[in-house]
Parts: C-alpha cells; structure tokens; sequence
C-alpha cells in the first residue's frame, strides 16, 4: 500500500466477484458490466474511474443492490447481498450510506429532518435521532443551517448534508456517486477535504466513482480504471498515476499532468539527431527520490550544461511526483554519465527528442 | 333582491355546499391512495405490478370518459343501494363522488410523478420499504401537487353538482335552472351565477395559498 490509512490492510469490506450487469434494449442486451472482481480494504478511499458510459454508475450500484447484477457475488462485512431477502436487504442497506451527484435531499424536510430521515426509516427513537443528528451537523459545519430548507442551501451545502445523511446510519462504508460533479472546483476541494477528514477520523471506507482524475488523486488510495463494463487497470494512486500502463488510464492522467513539450519547445524539435541539435533530457522524479537535489549535482557534479525548458511538479498522496525536461548543451561529455547517475538514484531518465541547438556548449 | 330569493340562494348554496363537501372529501380520501396505487404499480417503480395497474388504470379511463350526466342516471341503482333512495342531496353526493374519485386520483398521479425518482433511489439506498418511501417521500414530496390537483377536484365538482338538479339534488344550478330559465327569473340566475363565482374564487384562492404554503421548493433564501 502506498499510504497508511487507518486500517488499511485489514479485511476487505466489499469484496465483487464476477459481476456481470446486462441491461435488456431495444438493439438487443447490452453488457454494462463484464466480469468485474475487485476488494476494498476496511478504512481506505477507493476511487473508481471511467468514462461516461464505462458502467462506473451501474458498479457502484450494484454495491448496495440498487442494481442487481445479471450475475456475480457481492459481499458487504461479510453478507452476500445478492442472497438476501428484502427485509434482510434492508436491514443492511441501513450500513451502507450513499452520496448522490444531485444530492436528492427532500424539498420538503429541512436540514435537520433531512439528516435524520435514515434513522427515521430504522425506526430510531426521536431522542436516539437527535443524539445522531446534532453530531453529525457539527462535523459537516451545518448547525447554524439546521432549520433551512434545502433550497435554502448552495450546491456544497446541499452535498454536506447529503453526507450528513449517509453518515447518520453509522455505516460501514459510504458510496460515493459523482458527489462532486455537480459542483464548482473550490466546492469541490472543500467537500473532498471533508471525505478525506471523515474516512481519518472515524476509520470509514469510502467508495468514490468519478470521471475526474483529479478527486481520486486527491484523495484516494486506490483506484480502478473502468472501460466499456471492464477493468483495465487498478492499483495503488500512486502507481497508476506516475506510470498508467492502460491507454485509458493514460489518457485520465493527461487530462490532468500536462507533462507534454509546451508548442514552442515542440516547434524545435527535430527531425532526427544531427551535428547541429542537442538532446531533450526528460527527468522524472517519483517518491522520496524527488526530494534529493539532482539537478544540482549533474550541472556542478558532471558538469551538464543544461537549459531548462520545461517542469512541473504535482503532488499525489502527499508525494511529490515531477516531471523536467531540459536542453542538454553539452551532451558528447556529460550525457552519458548523467543517465547513469539519475538511474543510480532511482531517477527516470529518458532522451525524449531533439532540438536544433540555438546555443553551443560554453567551451 | 327580495327576501324570499335572499332565503332560497342560501338554501342552495348549503346543499351545494354539503354536496362538494361531502363528493370532495371522498375524493381525496379514495382518490389519494388510487393516484397512490396507479403510480407505484406502473412499470419500473416500487411496487410494480402491471395487471393491477392496467385494470385500475381502464376503470378510471371508463368512468372518465363517462358523461357526468349519463353516469348519474346509469348508476340509479348503486345510489338506491347505498343511501335507500335515488332522489334528493344524498342521492346526488354518490355519483358525484363517482365522478370526482378517478378524475382526484389521475390529477395526484401525475403530481406524485413529478417526484424525482432520485429521491426515491436515496430512501431505497437507505433501506426504505415501499411503504416508507410512500408515505416519507412521495406523499410529503407531492403535498402541494395534491392540494392543487384536489383544488381544482373542488371546482369541478361545484360545475358537476349543478346537474345534480336531475337527481333532485337542488344547489345553485338547480335553483338557477329552475328559477331563472324555467320561470323566466333572469335575476335569479344572475344571483346564482354570482355566488358561484365567488365560490369558485374562494375555493382556488384557499386552495392556491395552501399549496404555496406548504411548497418549500420556492422558499425564499432569506427567510430562515
């Protein structure tokens, strides 16, 4: 694992096991899900990605049984949903809590009511449900809105409740479907900050589905890359993100590092190495390694010269990962033992093209 | 206007009244669990069940399509059944609510469909029972719809209960039929028509304020 959560590495809370969905239509059934097996950890943030369409919405329904998969196993602590009874299905959705994309909060309840409708629906005792409520106002920052009407309520004030509510039930794990897609990006970040307080806090595992690479590099753990009904890639975030195997994850990465030659740099590039261009060195700096000042000992160790064209540095899980790109003025002398020196720090190195020199190498 | 007349409206306006009262209230009372049914059977929503539905569904169309007036004399006999006879105020309260039960169900059908089914998936994630969800979301969610669908139930049934004058049901059209067209008494009708006006005015406004009241989709970001 590449992040301590609480818990993690203890049993898995949801374990799916050949999941197949086909949903009948008019051109005939259609697979929305085909063989998908996959197991959350107690206590982690597990995001799942795809595009619209990748069948992310009928998966993660599939969890509480919203949707009930064509075929396949679904074990949620320990029960095997798809065998349940309705009133056992019940009972056990009572320990799943769902958050929507349009929050689906009742006009007609206010704040507090809407927070309270879960245990409601359990039969809890009004003084029980106040016990439960008044808490979980306190932690999504609504006590002063308890009275309000949801159309009283912005967009991330409608979501804060919305989690409110799916926390009420005391649940062992919390589904999250598109929770952020209907909000602006700094509505985001603070309903992501709130996810990410709540599953340190109180140990809770969260399932997250998203189109968006930057939520689950946010805050996930884990994550899965979904297409046309299928996994085609899952592992910790880190890894996914700092080397995507899948086309599709690659694409979810682009979107969001643009690691790519800016145009002017481009516009140089030439078409093969010659007497007159100078090598594109492309540094990648992953994990721990990206904190050991490397450039500096190329340039006053190995004597590089090198022109800086173009860097960026994000960070995933806490971790920096960052990407540099350079003109090596100097390459006959200094190329060579630079490689070696990056890749005996764990670095990545690569020549990634080459551009017409503009300048010599200082004599 | 003489105090004969003053006296003979009041009449009137009392059975009138006792007969939209009465037809009303059965309406709600057996059209809000009808529209209730016919909604929650349809296909895809909690309680599917396509048979129930398509039966309800034709004998609501059938007595729709049913003129009011033709649907009074054809059930003669239910009525003398049910009240012992088939003539006077009584009489015409049991087609009348006839009438008014499938027409209030259609109208609160269509208010619990407008009912995001979003709001019915969350109850159903939270472990709702169909139930639960009927009588914590559907109903509460559709309240304004449903007062407005029985608001206009209420009119309708002040236009219907005109015609109740065929059954000897009296009420203003009656005395309006009889008095102003049959005896030639324009003044009488002018009267009738004017308290049904304000009647009918009386009732939509009540009904258009209970609704807003209760509608909390609307209210105001200032008002806590």
């Amino acid at each position: 694992m590449s992040h301590p959560s609480p818990q993690a590495g203890s049993q898995p809370v949801i374990r799916l096991t050949d999941i197949v969905k086909v949903f009948p239509s008019k051109a005939g059934p259609s697979t929305v899900l085909d063989g998908i097996s996959l197991t959350v950890d107690r206590g982690e943030i597990f995001g799942i990605i795809g595009r619209s369409g990748a069948g992310k919405s009928t998966l993660v329904r599939c969890i509480n049984m919203l949707e009930r998969p064509t075929s396949g196993s679904v074990v949620v602590d320990g029960q095997e949903m798809t065998a349940l009874s309705d009133a056992a299905l019940r009972k056990a959705r009572h320990r799943i809590g769902m958050v929507f994309q349009h929050f689906n909060l009742l006009s007609s309840r206010t704040v507090y009511d809407n927070v309270a409708f879960p245990l409601e629906i359990a039969g809890r005792s009004r003084e029980d449900i106040r016990k439960a409520v008044e808490p979980l106002l306190d932690i999504v920052g609504l006590t002063d809105k308890r009275d309000r009407y949801p159309a009283q309520l912005s967009g991330g004030q409608k979501q804060r409740v919305g989690i409110a509510r799916a926390l009420a039930g005391d649940p062992s794990v919390l589904l999250c479907d598109e929770a952020t897609s209907a909000l602006d990006p700094e509505t985001t970040q603070s309903i992501l900050a709130l996810l990410k307080d709540i599953n340190r806090r109180l140990g809770l595992t969260i399932v997250l589905i998203t189109h968006e690479m930057a939520v689950v590099k946010e805050i996930a753990d884990t994550v899965v890359v979904l297409d046309a009904g299928r996994i085609v890639e899952q592992g910790p975030v880190f890894d996914v993100f700092t080397a995507p195997r899948s086309e599709v994850a690659q694409s979810f990465v682009g979107d969001l590092l643009n690691h790519d030659l800016p145009a002017p740099v481009a516009a140089r590039l030439a078409a093969a190495p010659g007497a007159d261009t100078n090598p594109l060195l492309r540094i990648t700096f992953t994990g721990p390694a990206a904190n050991t000042p490397v450039l500096g000992e190329l340039i006053a160790g190995k004597g590089l010269q090198a022109n800086i064209l173009h860097g960026s540095i994000d960070y995933i899980q806490d971790k920096p990962h960052g990407v540099l790109t350079v003109e090596v003025l100097n390459a006959a002398e200094t190329l060579a033992p630079a490689l070696e020196y990056l890749s005996a720090h764990g670095l990545k190195g690569e020549i990634v093209g080459h551009v017409a020199a503009t300048r010599r190498a200082a004599a | 206007m003489s105090p004969q007349l003053v006296a003979l409206l009041l009449d009137a306006l009392k059975e009138t009244a006792v007969m939209v009262a009465v037809s009303g209230a059965l309406a709600a009372i057996v059209g809000i669990p009808l529209g209730v049914i016919l909604v929650t059977t349809a296909r895809g929503h909690i309680l599917q069940n396509l048979a129930v539905n398509r039966v309800l569904g034709a004998i609501v169309n059938a007595t729709r399509s049913t003129p009011f007036i033709i649907l009074m004399v054809a059930i003669i006999p239910l009525t003398r059944m049910i009240v012992g006879t088939s003539i006077g105020t009584a009489a015409a309260i049991v087609p009348l609510s006839i009438a008014a039960i499938p027409f209030a169900a259609r109208l609160v059908e269509t208010s619990l469909r407008e009912v995001d089914h979003g709001l019915i998936e969350a109850a159903q994630a939270m472990g709702a029972s169909p139930y639960q969800i009927i009588a914590k979301v559907l109903l509460p969610e559709a309240w304004p719809g449903i007062v407005a669908s029985l608001t206009i139930t209420l009119v309708s049934l002040i236009g219907y209960s005109a015609m109740a004058g065929a059954v000897g049901g009296g009420g203003l059209g009656d005395l309006g039929i009889r008095y102003g067209y049959q005896r030639f008494q324009p003044e009488v009708m002018l009267a009738v028509v004017v308290v049904l006006i304000v009647l009918v005015q009386a009732v939509q406004t009540s009904g258009d304020l209970l609704a807003r009241k209760l509608n909390k989709r609307n209210i105001s970001k200032e008002k806590a």
